[in-house]
């Protein structure tokens, strides 16, 4: 064992508390980063996975721009693909079994079993080959029918030329697919072409690529050589949006996991400095007999690696136990149950490695820097060494001056440039340095809440503080770092929940969202407008098939949503930027078939504004059913944070335009009906939603509304809950910081007793009793704690604000709010803080005997 | 015979700032340190002798003047170069909490040899006849706290002498001692220097000490004022051998963390 480790390994043990406490710090931050990372990839390893195996080996998906059948000779074309490794064709048609009045829809689907390579994944019970007149039925389906293998079904379809064409058939086997949500009934590819007047002709196109994590480029080359076909990657696409979307969760967890590690690395500074400032003589010893600057900084930074390796090596382990918590936390928060135990891959190991001695040496190199620059002859002669040495404050305040002014401007976004995260870095340190020289500089006005409690103490705990300005400016920097993010953290929950609950109800914000099991005639609304409670009622008519825009700089798929222009505003508030006002964009959407209002996102992919022409490949009805380009006119481009997270059919809002009635009818193939319903109600009655839409359930049962439909309440009331439950789960992470905090505080007000055994040993002689002792040490904690705490709000509230000037965190602006309840919060988290760190230092001055303790020299 | 001279101070002046105040620590110091020879200084608190050991040692500098260690500038020199030289040229002895604390009897008189690169094998058996002849082989394993005021200084004799220094300094060595036990070290740290050719500077207040002196100078305000080479010349005191010194059973000094 080399000197330098020999020194360290058997020093630390010396100074039993605080090494411990450090250690315990340092696993705690690293089992923090090891836990949450697993539990988080083992979160999205589960998504990836359902993902998987729903799509199985399907990577591209093309269909038609219109969703309308096209001649499998497309099929050639993407098989021609360098990057395609398989392709499989299939018609997606549609079929009835039933009555009028009581029906089962579902998809009747050709698919050829010999080739078909994602048919030949599918769990099937019974055979898989499909003869003339065999079908294999999805679970769900069979269930709800009451049939199983050898059972016929009496289906009916329709034509090309919209005839009705009867079908007898025989199931064959059952399909278990992933989940149960299968509606679909498979029949051999040529039978189905045949009795539906679709010789060659097919709806999709599935295809497998050599190497899956080439399917956006796939996508890119298909797509320009199949312009007027929708071209997708549904599992690369559904993993990019499910990134997206986590994105701001993932920079919160990761942030405040870096915000432990921060804690820590202060803690090991704190420790290191300490000893270094015990050791001093001893330094002194070693360099009178000849040990070298270099020599010294290794004993010291050895021992910080030493500390950094046991809590690193501790926290991988303790991590591995801390993943199962925060899975179960992840399983609860997300209603995801079973998730996958969380592994320890290789990448999550060394992260946590690279993390833990990076933090424990970034905060090992200060002191042993300082240690090896001591000047010897005052380490040895403790009578030379300059008793008014002190941190050159005015030097301190103007370098807290100069990061507070470049944080703030980043903050405010006023500084000429913008680097990501400057100010989450400068202001918090800022503050912190600012307060050091406050600190030491305040006098006594910082011990006024001290004085309120107790004389005394307070005249003596301030000026503790004061005189040991570096280890108290740790403490309560510790405190302001936390603090700061848990102010910031509770003023993000705010604004995203405003920015949501507005978003909503801008987008769907009506009473009642009655949501129907089949599509319904428009007509309905005057059924609930004739209901005495019914303000207004309004469709809010999705199509079931796509449609493909080609903008200026880019074409797209998009989703259909029909809408009746005269009553919709009334009940609907969109928020629309750079357009006319409402009421002209409504007239012109009402009078006008060739009109659209288009979200923001979408408006910026196409590269159109409000006025411009939009090319769009529409259904519009022929007699030969075949399909056109027509050109819209773009009348309002709208906003809204949630577009991104409603969907309709398969397109979210945020990428679907919204045209009249009208114009779905001619255009998108719209037949006059929906599945949804806006209800606005009277007044009088909107605080009895839900028992409207029971009573709108009772009187119309066929369509189901009980199952699905929501009022504005229980939809503002689910936002909510999910908000409130991803931002505890951020808190959680930021509480396990603020443990981490009161370890350091303990470190150091351990070593402040042990340093003052001798104060403590005179003023129990004077006459200070047992307990004032205790609310000596007491008081100090106090004062550090709400020290820190009020430099926590300023940062905090800069924190937030540089944090609502970005979209990076939620995808949208976040109002800034002024966190109020988190203020409180923080304040009762610092206080909690501080006693637990100082209670047994505390008390562990006052059990002081006093002949030892005035034995110190 | 000429017997060279290890250290050659040239009128050197050394003052620095104490708050407000100028404090010149040495007026004009010439001195010649001889081979082998033993030098006890003495004088009053505040004298300079300490400043004057230090800047010996290499560990201070003087404001001006010249101090020459076996003809080498050392006021020139930069710290790495100071290191070297103390590393194998000068052992020190100090008052009290001479060992580190957390290093065995043993490791503490490696320590020097370990710094200076020397293999552990050949540092470990050096380490080991040394305190042998301090008379401490049973207490190698030994940390600090465990040993007596007597056996830290013997150890701390034993790691002055560890690489074979020209010169060892010894600052108040039995300032921490009583009597008896100060009669011993010093014995023993003059007996040795002496077997191992190293000279001595020994700064002290103590009587005893000053019986062993070859050479006895006395400092005053920065200031040698007397040197007593003559007075102590008929006095010599024998040379003996000095046989090993038992250790202390049952004397311990806690020392503080």
């Amino acid at each position: 064992m080399s000197l330098s480790a020999k020194i360290a390994s058997r020093n630390l043990p010396k100074r039993r508390a605080r090494t411990i406490l450090t250690i315990t710090a340092v696993f705690l931050g690293v089992a923090l980063l090891i836990g949450i990372n697993m539990a988080t990839s083992s979160a999205l390893g589960e998504f990836n996975n359902y993902i998987n195996k729903f799509w199985g080996a399907t990577d591209i998906v093309v269909t038609s721009g219109n969703g309308l059948q096209f001649s499998n000779q497309t099929l050639n074309t993407v098989e021609n693909n360098a990057l395609v490794h398989q392709t499989a064709e299939r018609l997606v048609w549609g079929g009835v079994i039933g009555t009028a009045s009581s029906n089962t829809t579902f998809f009747l689907t050709g698919v050829n079993p010999t080739n078909d390579f994602d048919y030949a994944t599918f769990n099937i019970t019974g055979t898989r080959q499909l003869s003339q007149g065999e079908v294999v039925v999805d679970k769900v389906i069979a269930e709800k029918l009451g049939k199983g293998i050898g059972s016929t079904l009496n289906v009916t379809t329709f034509t090309s030329q919209l005839q009705s064409e009867w079908i007898l058939l025989r199931i064959v086997g059952i399909n278990n697919p992933l989940r149960n949500l299968g509606s679909t009934v498979y029949i051999s590819l040529p039978e189905l072409q045949s009795r539906v007047g679709l010789g060659g002709e097919i709806t999709h196109v599935y295809a497998s690529l050599y190497d899956s994590t080439k399917a956006i480029q796939a996508v890119n080359e298909l797509q320009t050589v199949l312009p007027t076909y929708d071209v997708s990657a549904p599992k690369a696409e559904a993993v990019q949006r499910i990134q997206g979307q986590t994105t701001g969760f993932q920079i919160g967890l990761n942030v405040m996991i870096g915000v432990s590690l921060v804690v820590c690395s202060f803690i090991v500074f704190n420790t290191l400095y300490m000893t270094v400032s015990e050791r001093t003589y001893e330094i002194g010893i070693i360099r009178a007999i000849g040990g070298s600057q270099a020599q010294i900084f290794k004993i010291f930074f050895a021992e910080g690696g030493l500390i950094g390796a046991l809590g690193t090596v501790a926290g991988i382990l303790g991590g591995l136990g801390l993943a199962r918590l925060f899975t179960f936390v992840f399983e609860t928060t997300f209603s995801v149950p079973n998730l996958p135990v969380a592994q320890l891959t290789p990448g999550i190991a060394l992260a946590g490695l690279g993390a833990g001695l990076a933090t424990v040496l970034a905060g090992s190199l200060y002191p042993a820097i300082s240690a090896s620059r001591i000047n010897i002859i005052q380490a040895i002669r403790p009578s030379a060494r300059n008793s008014k040495r002190q941190i050159p404050l005015p030097f301190v305040a103007l370098g807290a001056i100069l990061m507070l002014g470049l944080g703030i401007g980043e903050s405010l976004r006023i500084t000429p440039f913008h680097v990501n995260y400057l100010d989450v870095v400068l202001v918090p340190i800022g503050l912190v340095l600012f307060g050091s020289a406050v600190f030491g500089k305040a006098g006594r006005a910082l011990t006024l809440p001290i004085f309120l409690l107790s004389g005394a103490v307070g005249y003596v705990s301030s000026r503790s503080g004061r005189r040991r300005l570096l280890r108290s400016s740790v403490c309560f920097g510790m405190i302001t770092i936390t603090l700061s993010f848990a102010i910031m953290i509770g003023g993000i929950q705010s604004g995203v929940r405003g920015a949501l609950q507005q978003g909503v109800q801008e987008a769907i914000g009506a009473d009642i969202i009655l949501v129907a099991n089949q599509s319904v005639p428009v007509s309905f609304t005057d059924n609930l407008t004739s209901l005495q409670q019914v303000a207004s009622a309004t469709p809010l008519s999705p199509s079931p098939f796509s449609a493909k825009a080609f903008g200026k700089s880019a074409s797209s798929s998009i989703g259909i949503v029909a809408v009746d222009p005269s009553i919709f505003p009334s009940i609907i508030s969109y928020t629309f930027v750079n357009s006319e006002p409402v009421s002209q964009i409504y007239q012109q959407l009402a009078s006008d078939n060739q009109s659209l209002l288009i979200p923001d996102s979408l408006a910026s992919k196409l590269g159109v504004a409000a006025g411009d022409q939009l090319s769009i490949l529409t259904r519009k009805p022929t007699a030969d059913n075949s399909s056109s380009i027509v050109s819209f006119t773009v009348a309002g481009v709208f906003t809204g944070p949630v577009l991104q997270y409603i969907q309709f059919g398969e397109h979210f809002a945020s990428d679907s335009v919204v045209v009249s009635l009208a114009s779905q009818r001619e255009y998108f193939a719209g037949r006059d009906t929906s599945p949804l319903f806006l209800v606005d109600l009277k007044p009088q009655y909107k605080s009895q939603a839900t028992g409207v839409a029971q009573d709108i359930a009772g009187r119309f049962p066929r369509y189901d509304f009980a199952e699905n439909s929501l009022t504005l309440g229980e939809l503002l009331s689910l936002v909510n809950d999910t908000i409130n439950r991803i931002f505890a789960l951020i808190l959680l992470i930021l509480y396990f910081a603020l443990l981490i905090a009161s370890m350091g505080i303990a470190a150091t007000m351990i070593m402040n007793v042990s340093d003052r055994r001798r104060e403590i040993g005179l003023l129990r002689a004077e006459g200070m009793s047992r307990s004032q002792i205790t609310g000596l040490f007491l008081g100090e904690g106090t004062l550090l704690g709400l020290f820190g705490f009020l430099l926590a709000i300023p940062g905090g509230l800069l924190l937030l604000k540089g944090a609502t000037n970005s979209t990076s965190l939620a995808g949208f602006f976040i109002p800034f709010i002024v966190p109020y309840s988190a203020i409180v919060q923080a304040l009762v988290l610092a206080l909690v803080a501080v006693l637990i760190g100082s209670l047994y230092p505390a008390i562990r001055a006052s059990r002081l005997e006093i002949t030892r303790a005035l034995e110190q020299v | 015979m000429n017997i060279p001279a290890v250290v050659e101070l040239e009128n050197l002046e050394k003052s620095y700032r104490l708050g407000e105040v100028t404090v010149n620590a040495l007026r004009g110091v010439t001195l010649k340190l001889m081979q082998a020879e033993f030098m006890v200084i003495m004088g009053p608190s505040g004298s300079g002798k300490t400043t004057l050991l230090n800047i010996i040692g290499t560990l201070d500098k003087p404001s001006t003047g010249r101090a020459l260690i076996d003809g080498e500038d050392i006021t020139i020199m930069n710290d790495g170069q100071l290191t070297k030289l103390r590393r194998h040229k000068i052992g020190f002895v100090f008052q009290f909490h001479n060992l580190i604390p957390v290093l065995t009897a043993l490791e503490n008189v490696e320590l020097p040899l370990i710094t200076s690169g020397i293999k552990r094998r050949v540092s470990r058996d050096r380490a080991m006849e040394l305190l042998r002849r301090v008379g401490l082989q049973d207490r190698t394993d030994h940390l600090p706290d465990e040993l007596s005021g007597g056996e830290q200084q013997r150890v701390a004799i034993a790691r002055a002498l560890a690489n074979h220094p020209r010169i060892v300094l010894a600052d108040e060595p039995t300032g921490d001692l009583d009597t008896q036990t100060g009669s011993e070290v010093v014995q023993l740290m003059h007996s040795m220097a002496k077997q191992e050719g190293s000279s001595v500077v020994v700064v002290t207040h103590d009587p005893v000490v000053a019986e062993r002196a070859d050479r006895l100078v006395e400092m005053r305000d920065g200031r040698i004022t007397e040197k007593a080479p003559e007075r102590l010349a008929g006095q010599k005191h024998t040379i003996r051998a000095v046989e090993p010194l038992p250790p202390e059973p049952g004397r311990s000094l806690s020392q503080p963390n």
